[in-house]
């Protein structure tokens, strides 16, 4: 068996692994160039690579604008916040861990076992958002037992000190700290911190794995804050006295407003029921909305004072002129129009007085219906404001070649034509205040973090509607209403000359075609008719009780007015033994007891002198026209630029432009969509 | 057995260090990737090394020659166990390939290579006097076309190939009539169309399409060349230290224990610590080829020149693989890679090389080898 092998086959054998061996060298050669160049040539870029799969920044939820009402009070604050962070596979006494999370936190044993230990995970945030004293007592628990794998961050949470206090406009943020619904959701890219970001390691699932830096006490950036042009004291009033007329009159939902009508500012926006945004999840999401922005619903006859106010401005009736009112009934057309108390003849003052669909039908006639419609247009009725607050509705306002006889008529008198809460205050203001439409204004300065003005939102006329004499004529004539001949003697201060229009509308049954029996109950008024420093609207939506507004929505609008006048040390004498009581809230005691230990940011960790500012540094916006989010992120990322990406594909728009010049940290949008 | 133990003075101790270092750093790169990611990986390779170096030591007392005619009881057995693996097979990341012995898993795919070698060096060299012809190679061919489509079933191409590997080698440094070569050269060309369309299946075809282009599958099938990639070039040249590389702590790189265990060292230790393990490599194949200049028979040589080859086919294919110049077939990388069986078998095999190297002075040294 142990033959030698054959010497010529050896010959043959020796000569073929050499041949076998070179091949061999050639490919080791070969993998060691590559190696050398995946290690120096190509390094750089697999180093930027692989960061961009493993290191992550994440925004530090440091701090955050506070939102303030026009007086100063704080409407939305950041508060500091312990996050209790566990690394399960550093912890030592797992038995002994488990108990006290699961005491501490009234848990299940076998809940949090699972929770920290079921998915071999290297980290995990136990529990977010805790108080701080809660955290320094779960610290000492867990140091007393020398209890290894836990560790506390701070975080700050935004908190809602006046709980449900104008709740739809201030919004909400969700989790990590992003607006999501208001101010909070339109400013959001101002209020947010923009800076410094914090250098996470993330594993493949993008889940934090670790830390890069432990302390962010030195962090750097900017934020901005925000005061409304809310007055709270006022707020208060609106929502309560709201909240008694809709429980009161079995009402589904109220809404209200309160606007100067001088300068567009609005005062007070409130709607019952509503939520507390410090506790969102725990009502329906449709009580987020703001209803003032987004209802759309008929106005009925507080729409006839814009009717009436064309007929003034075109002169072709005066408040004197009388108009024969068919004693209730007239047809038109296959229709028949109603009043619901029978007149005969009216003057133009009387049928407003009085509410009469029929005469405002017959005033309107005399009206070209194409300058009919242009006023409305003008009005601002079927478009959006520009305004920088999310929900707006436009309304519904018919194409003018479907407007036949029968719907003049009936948009004359609020019926047929659909519009929000903020544009009828706005139009309706603008004929009270001498003619001018304001832009309506709900955030009145934004300011930086050392509270300097940034922008200042000033008053602006949008267009002048009438002149002031025709708006004189008008307030005198809705002066009348609120007396015992009109439709809302119920709205009447006694000392006080005020002036407004009741709305009582049929509501469009969803289900079937044509109108149910359900109502929306409206009120309008204004005080003083001299010079109006307030509009008041008040919205009823399906009052059970009764469905006119001079019963449901007119006492809403007189308490708030006697409030505002109380408040205002303008009441007189009289009202001063009136039972409603001024009732003013304590703003700030939550504020205090959140503040109680010392001030705010000093407890945050982080004083004032601490946040440096940015050097904020202009930059041109790069072009990232025609580029794929990966691509724009880089430079995004190397120009120190905060970005909000919506859509997805390649980027077609970004606000700003190109080269435009912005601020360093400052929020880009882009927009993308699929090209392909 | 005692009488060898005498022989044990002969042993190449220069190949065994060189093993041993590359052993050791294999366990503490998986202890490294242990503290990272969990597991016993550490502990059960360490366990491993303790087993298989028992093997390492009685093979090398045995006398290869044992093998000429127990070869084909060996490879009957492993046979029965593959054809076991089917019914009663572990299965892991969607392949059978395991046998569970209680205490641990056996890859019956892994002995094979080596059984394979055992058999086809016998017969080859039974038959090493005369030129062999078709006849006479289709013995040889479909012993290990069987074991073959058993492994490729379960499915792991990786060790198929290195099973033809194997039969290939041996028809390059054994007598080959003329026709068998040139029938052999156009059947190659025409064959490959044919292994295109049926023998790889979509996933292989997946694989290679992803090999020639990474970047279109980055997420998917190229995921794990290109994550290995990232982890070899963020090493830079001296790595981020001993247990500090972030894609191995995030588990970016999957099979980052077995086939892909480089990149855990490549990231940690960088471009010095790569040259040092592949010069170990080249300084370990470059003492293997030279002790086969002592194989004084023909099934000493063969068994040998198999041996080497697989051990290069498999150190070659994984480095290729890692820095993705080669599709990913799943080769492990020999005394480096997590893998009981692997382990135990490249000992055993390295075992069989020290055997015929302790032997050396039984014949007479022939000067006309190499």
């Amino acid at each position: 068996m142990s033959k030698k092998i054959d010497p010529l086959l050896w010959r043959s054998i020796r000569l073929r692994l050499t041949f076998v061996l070179l091949g061999v060298l050639l490919i080791f050669i070969y993998v060691s160039y590559k190696i050398f160049s995946v290690y120096f040539i190509e390094s750089e870029e697999y180093i930027r690579d692989a960061n961009r799969f493993h290191n992550s920044n994440i925004k530090i939820n440091i701090k955050r604008g506070t939102i303030y009402d026009v007086n100063g009070k704080k409407l939305a604050i950041s508060i500091p916040a312990k996050t209790l962070y566990a690394r399960p596979r550093a912890i030592n006494h797992k038995d002994k861990a488990v108990k006290i999370l699961a005491s501490f936190f009234k848990l299940d044993y076998s809940a949090v076992f699972r929770k920290l230990f079921s998915k071999n995970r290297r980290f995990l945030y136990f529990k977010r958002m805790m108080s701080e004293e809660d955290a320094k007592k779960l610290d000492k628990i867990l140091k007393n037992n020398k209890i290894t794998g836990f560790g506390f961050e701070t975080e700050s949470k935004r908190v809602y000190p006046q709980q449900r206090l104008a709740a739809q406009l201030i919004g909400f943020v969700g989790a990590d700290s992003k607006g999501l619904y208001g101010v909070e959701k339109a400013l959001d890219l101002k209020l947010k911190f923009k800076g410094e970001k914090r250098g996470v390691l993330k594993n493949a699932k993008h889940k934090i794995i670790e830390f890069k830096n432990k302390d962010f006490s030195d962090i750097m950036g900017v934020y901005n804050e925000v005061t409304l042009t809310v007055n709270s004291f006022i707020q208060y009033f609106v929502e309560e006295e709201l909240q008694k007329g809709v429980e009161e009159f079995g009402v589904k939902r109220g809404v209200a407003i309160v606007m100067n009508p001088n300068t567009g500012e609005i005062v007070a926006a409130a709607q019952y029921p509503t939520f507390n945004p410090n506790k969102y999840k725990e009502y329906p999401s449709k009580l987020w909305k703001p209803q003032y922005l987004s209802m759309v619903y008929e106005p009925g006859s507080t729409f006839k004072t814009f009717s009436i106010a064309l007929a003034l401005k075109k002169g072709v009736v005066t408040p004197s002129t009388l108009f024969d009112c068919e004693h209730g009934s007239m047809k038109l057309g296959r229709f028949i129009i109603h009043d619901s108390h029978p007149h005969d003849m009216l003057t133009v003052k009387d049928i407003l007085v009085k509410s009469s669909n029929i005469g405002v039908a017959k005033i309107i006639e005399k009206v070209d219906s194409k300058e009919f419609y242009n006023f409305i247009h003008d009005l601002h009725f079927g478009q959006r404001y520009k305004l920088n607050v999310p929900g707006q509705e436009r309304g519904l306002v018919k194409k003018l070649k479907r407007w036949r006889k029968v719907e003049v008529a009936n948009i004359s008198f609020g019926q047929g034509i659909g519009v929000t809460p903020l544009q009828l205050i706005s139009a309706f203001s603008a004929i009270i205040n001498g003619g001018n439409l304001m832009k309506p204004i709900f955030i009145k300065k934004i300011l930086d973090e050392d509270g300097n003005i940034i922008k200042e939102n000033k008053p602006r006329i949008l267009k002048k509607i009438i002149s002031a004499d025709v708006s004189k004529q008008l307030k005198n004539m809705l002066k009348a209403v609120v007396s015992n001949e009109g439709t809302a003697p119920r709205a009447a201060i006694y000392g006080i000359e005020v002036g407004g229009k009741t709305g009582t509308a049929q509501k469009i049954d969803p289900t079937k075609r044509g109108y149910s029996d359900k109502r929306i109950a409206s009120f309008i008024g204004f005080f003083p008719i001299k010079k109006p420093e307030y509009v008041i609207l008040v919205i009823m939506d399906e009052p059970t009780i009764s469905s006119y507004g001079g019963v449901v929505a007119a006492p809403v609008f007189k308490n708030i007015a006697t409030r505002i006048l109380k408040y205002e040390h303008k009441a007189p004498k009289s009202l001063e033994l009136d039972d409603l009581n001024l009732n003013l809230p304590d703003l700030d005691k939550n504020i205090k007891l959140l503040e109680s230990v010392r001030d705010i940011e000093k407890r945050l960790g982080i004083n004032k002198s601490k946040i440096k500012k940015m050097e904020t540094d202009k930059i041109k916006m790069p072009n990232l026209i025609g580029l794929n989010i990966r691509n724009a992120l880089s430079i995004l990322e190397k120009n120190n630029l905060d970005f909000e990406i919506k859509g997805k594909g390649t980027i077609y728009k970004t606000i700003p432009q190109e080269a435009v010049e912005i601020n360093k940290f400052e929020s880009v949008k882009i927009f993308m969509k699929e090209i392909y | 057995m005692l009488n060898n133990l005498k022989l044990l003075k002969n042993t190449h101790w220069f190949l065994v260090i060189i093993t041993y270092i590359i052993l050791i750093i294999g366990v503490l790169n998986l202890y490294s990737l242990q503290l990272n990611q969990g597991g016993n990986f550490y502990i059960m390779q360490s366990f491993w090394v303790l087993i298989s170096s028992i093997i390492f030591i009685l093979i090398t007392l045995i006398d290869y020659r044992l093998f000429f005619e127990s070869s084909i009881i060996l490879y009957i057995i492993n046979i029965l166990m593959l054809f076991a693996v089917f019914l009663f097979g572990v299965t892991r990341n969607a392949s059978t390939r395991w046998l569970n012995f209680g205490l641990f898993l056996y890859q019956p795919s892994e002995s094979m290579k080596l059984v394979l070698a055992l058999v086809l060096a016998a017969y080859f060299a039974k038959n090493s006097k005369e030129s062999l012809g078709f006849k006479k190679l289709a013995y040889p061919f479909f012993l290990t076309l069987l074991p073959a489509v058993l492994i490729k079933i379960q499915p792991d191409l990786g060790s198929a190939v290195i099973l033809f590997i194997e039969f290939g080698v041996l028809m390059f440094f054994a007598k080959i009539k003329r026709s068998v070569w040139l029938t052999l050269i156009i059947l190659f060309i025409v064959l490959i169309p044919v292994m295109w369309f049926f023998v790889l299946n979509d996933y292989h075809k997946k694989r290679f399409d992803a090999f020639l282009n990474p970047e279109k599958f980055a997420k998917t099938t190229a995921y794990q060349t290109i994550q290995a990639k990232f982890a070899i070039g963020s090493g830079k040249t001296y790595g981020k230290g001993f247990t500090k590389g972030p894609i191995s702590k995030g588990k970016f790189v999957p099979e980052q224990e077995t086939d892909f265990a480089f990149s855990v060292l490549a990231e940690e230790f960088g471009f010095l610590g790569s040259v040092i393990l592949i010069s170990l490599y080249i300084i370990f194949l470059f003492l293997l080829i030279s002790i086969l200049k002592y194989a004084f028979d023909p099934f000493g040589f063969y068994l040998g020149i198999i041996i080497v080859s697989y051990f290069t086919f498999q150190i070659l294919m994984n480095l290729l693989m890692v820095t993705g110049l080669f599709p990913v077939i799943g080769v492990p990388l020999p005394f480096f890679s997590y893998g009981g069986t692997n382990l135990l078998i490249s000992m055993a095999s390295l075992g069989i090389i020290m055997s015929l190297y302790i032997r050396r002075y039984f014949f007479d040294y022939n000067p006309e080898a190499l």
